[in-house]
């Protein structure tokens, strides 16, 4: 999306993403990339507001009018950095030319972190499904219980197929191949 | 249950941690900061966090620090996974119904389902049970590669101790709603029998387990068939009731009225000492794998070998059932040396593999 001057408008991207809100924090995960991001509230307050209609100045005043106190331009562009950096954006802004760059520290030390709290947006661990269930080696399919074909049992793995042994299957699953 | 090992007293917090914590609304933790640190590498190796983090949260009074951070980001992290596996729940169903197969999810998201926060109970992979006919046809239906995240580990039957045909858990299996597709799970009264059979298999080392089926029986409406959960052999139905004695005396499931009560109020002695003693160890319990590949590993390392020794004994209750035994006040010893004894051909067989390999 881009306004008559040829800004382009931030959008914040929705496919392929998972989100779950707890107190002070949106967690996101990117079903594409299987990563996981956690933002507090001030990136979660932006983020949810990109949806490529609003500058960035029409963005610090959403803010500003949803948490009733002012909102910097930098904060925004604070998040949006962020949000950009860990593919969350469909489309991202145009920053402004001579617009220097942005960190925490510098919006502290201008005062300017001062009514709400500064967005940040980090990645945390989640396991991949691979090291999050029982990881499927040719051990681990062996040593399956012998009832469980999901595995290629214990005794005598894959005897019953000449020439086979036992593999990694689609989806992790074990087969004799 | 009080014990005063230092293993077993870790056991016991452990227990105090997860007591009740998957009910709505959870009674405050009587542990202090030291003891939960003490025990927050057993909680986050045993994927119980989540649940504990439950109980840490309504006792919490100060911001998190260290460990606390750790079980908290488990916590975290199991939401955001269970959100996550309900789109691959519905990818798997999607292929599977177009592949014409019937399947139904044991364990993990099927028990996740039942707790009153999405997250509090954390899991990996996707237990199907399927005919053992349609099992090609899963492999073909799954996806290939690591694009999709998910672990898929596909079953054809389950312990003997289950005495449950697929067609008979399928006829009385419940369908339930994920977005646009249908996924269905075995009725409680079936899943209940399982995931004690389960418990048991795995000596019981993970708390999160018996906190299941604590859930489980507290959840149980007043149709709840105890007669089809228990059926079968007199010794595997009396089996089950020490488990579900088990999350009563361990983590105050709530069991009166139940037709188990009279049985979960008197366990053999060594019953809930060995799970405690088991909670206090921590992840490791001897795999069928462990056994095969790395006792063999560390036989060739001598240093190592006393330690992979113990580890790889069976404990009291893993020994029980694979030797088939009673749960009564005879000694266990004896079917700790049994099982061990029975699996020597075994692990002959993988060490004579291992010493040509290396």
């Amino acid at each position: 999306m881009k306004r008559s001057n040829g800004q382009a408008l931030p959008k914040a991207r929705k496919n392929d993403l998972v989100t779950r809100q707890i107190p002070g924090e949106l967690l996101v995960y990117d079903l594409k990339r299987h990563r996981a991001y956690c933002l507090n509230d001030a990136a979660a307050a932006v983020w949810k507001s990109c949806d490529g209609k609003l500058t960035v100045s029409e963005l610090a005043a959403k803010l500003e009018s949803d948490q009733k106190s002012p909102v910097d331009e930098k904060i925004v562009w604070l998040a949006l950095d962020q949000l950009e950096k860990f593919c969350l954006l469909q489309t991202k802004a145009t920053k402004p030319l001579g617009l220097p760059p942005i960190s925490r520290r510098s919006l502290v030390r201008a005062g300017i972190a001062t009514a709400i709290a500064l967005p940040i947006v980090t990645m945390i661990a989640v396991p991949t499904a691979q090291a999050a269930g029982t990881p499927v080696t040719q051990a681990v399919c062996q040593g399956r219980h012998q009832s469980d074909l999901g595995g290629c049992g214990i005794t005598s793995p894959c005897s019953d197929v000449p020439t086979t042994k036992c593999i990694n299957g689609p989806g992790n699953t074990c087969k004799c191949g | 249950m009080r014990l005063t090992s230092k293993r077993s007293s870790f056991g016991n917090y452990v227990a105090e941690a997860v007591a009740g914590a998957w009910r709505m609304a959870p009674e405050p933790l009587r542990l202090s900061l030291k003891e939960l640190r003490e025990i927050a590498r057993l909680l986050l190796g045993t994927g119980t966090a989540a649940l504990a983090w439950r109980r840490i949260e309504s006792s919490l009074d100060y911001a998190p620090t260290g460990s606390l951070l750790d079980i908290r980001a488990a916590h975290r992290e199991a939401l955001i996974t269970s959100a996550v596996h309900e789109v691959n729940i519905e990818d798997i169903f999607k292929r599977v119904q177009a592949a014409g197969i019937e399947a139904v999810v044991f364990k993990g998201w099927a028990l996740a389902r039942l707790y009153p926060d999405a997250g509090l109970r954390s899991f990996g992979d996707i237990d199907l049970w399927v005919r053992p006919e349609d099992l090609e046809k899963l492999y073909r239906a799954l996806p290939s590669g690591k694009e999709y995240g998910y672990c898929v580990e596909p079953h054809v039957s389950f312990y003997p101790q289950y005495e449950r045909s697929f067609d008979e858990i399928m006829s009385a299996s419940q369908l339930i709603r994920v977005n646009d597709i249908q996924v269905r799970v075995p009725c409680h009264e079936d899943h209940l029998r399982f995931i004690c059979l389960h418990f048991l298999y795995h000596g019981g080392w993970r708390p999160l387990w018996l906190c299941d089926l604590a859930m489980m029986v507290e959840s149980a409406s007043s149709e709840f068939d105890w007669d089809r959960c228990l059926s079968g052999k007199r010794k595997h139905a009396d089996w089950i009731a020490c488990v579900i004695g088990l999350a009563h005396q361990l983590l105050d499931a709530e069991i009166t009225g139940t037709p188990v009560e009279k049985r979960a109020k008197n366990l053999p002695r060594w019953l809930a000492p060995a799970v405690l003693k088991q909670w206090g160890q921590g992840p490791g319990m001897s795999f069928a794998e462990n056994l095969s590949f790395s006792l063999p590993r560390r036989l060739l390392k001598p240093a190592a070998l006393m330690r992979a020794m113990r580890e790889h004994w069976r404990n009291p209750i893993q020994a029980s059932v694979e030797m088939n035994a009673w749960f009564d006040e005879s000694p266990r010893p004896l079917l700790q040396f049994g099982s061990a004894f029975l699996r020597i051909p075994e692990f002959a067989r993988f060490l004579g593999q291992e010493i040509r390999r290396t």
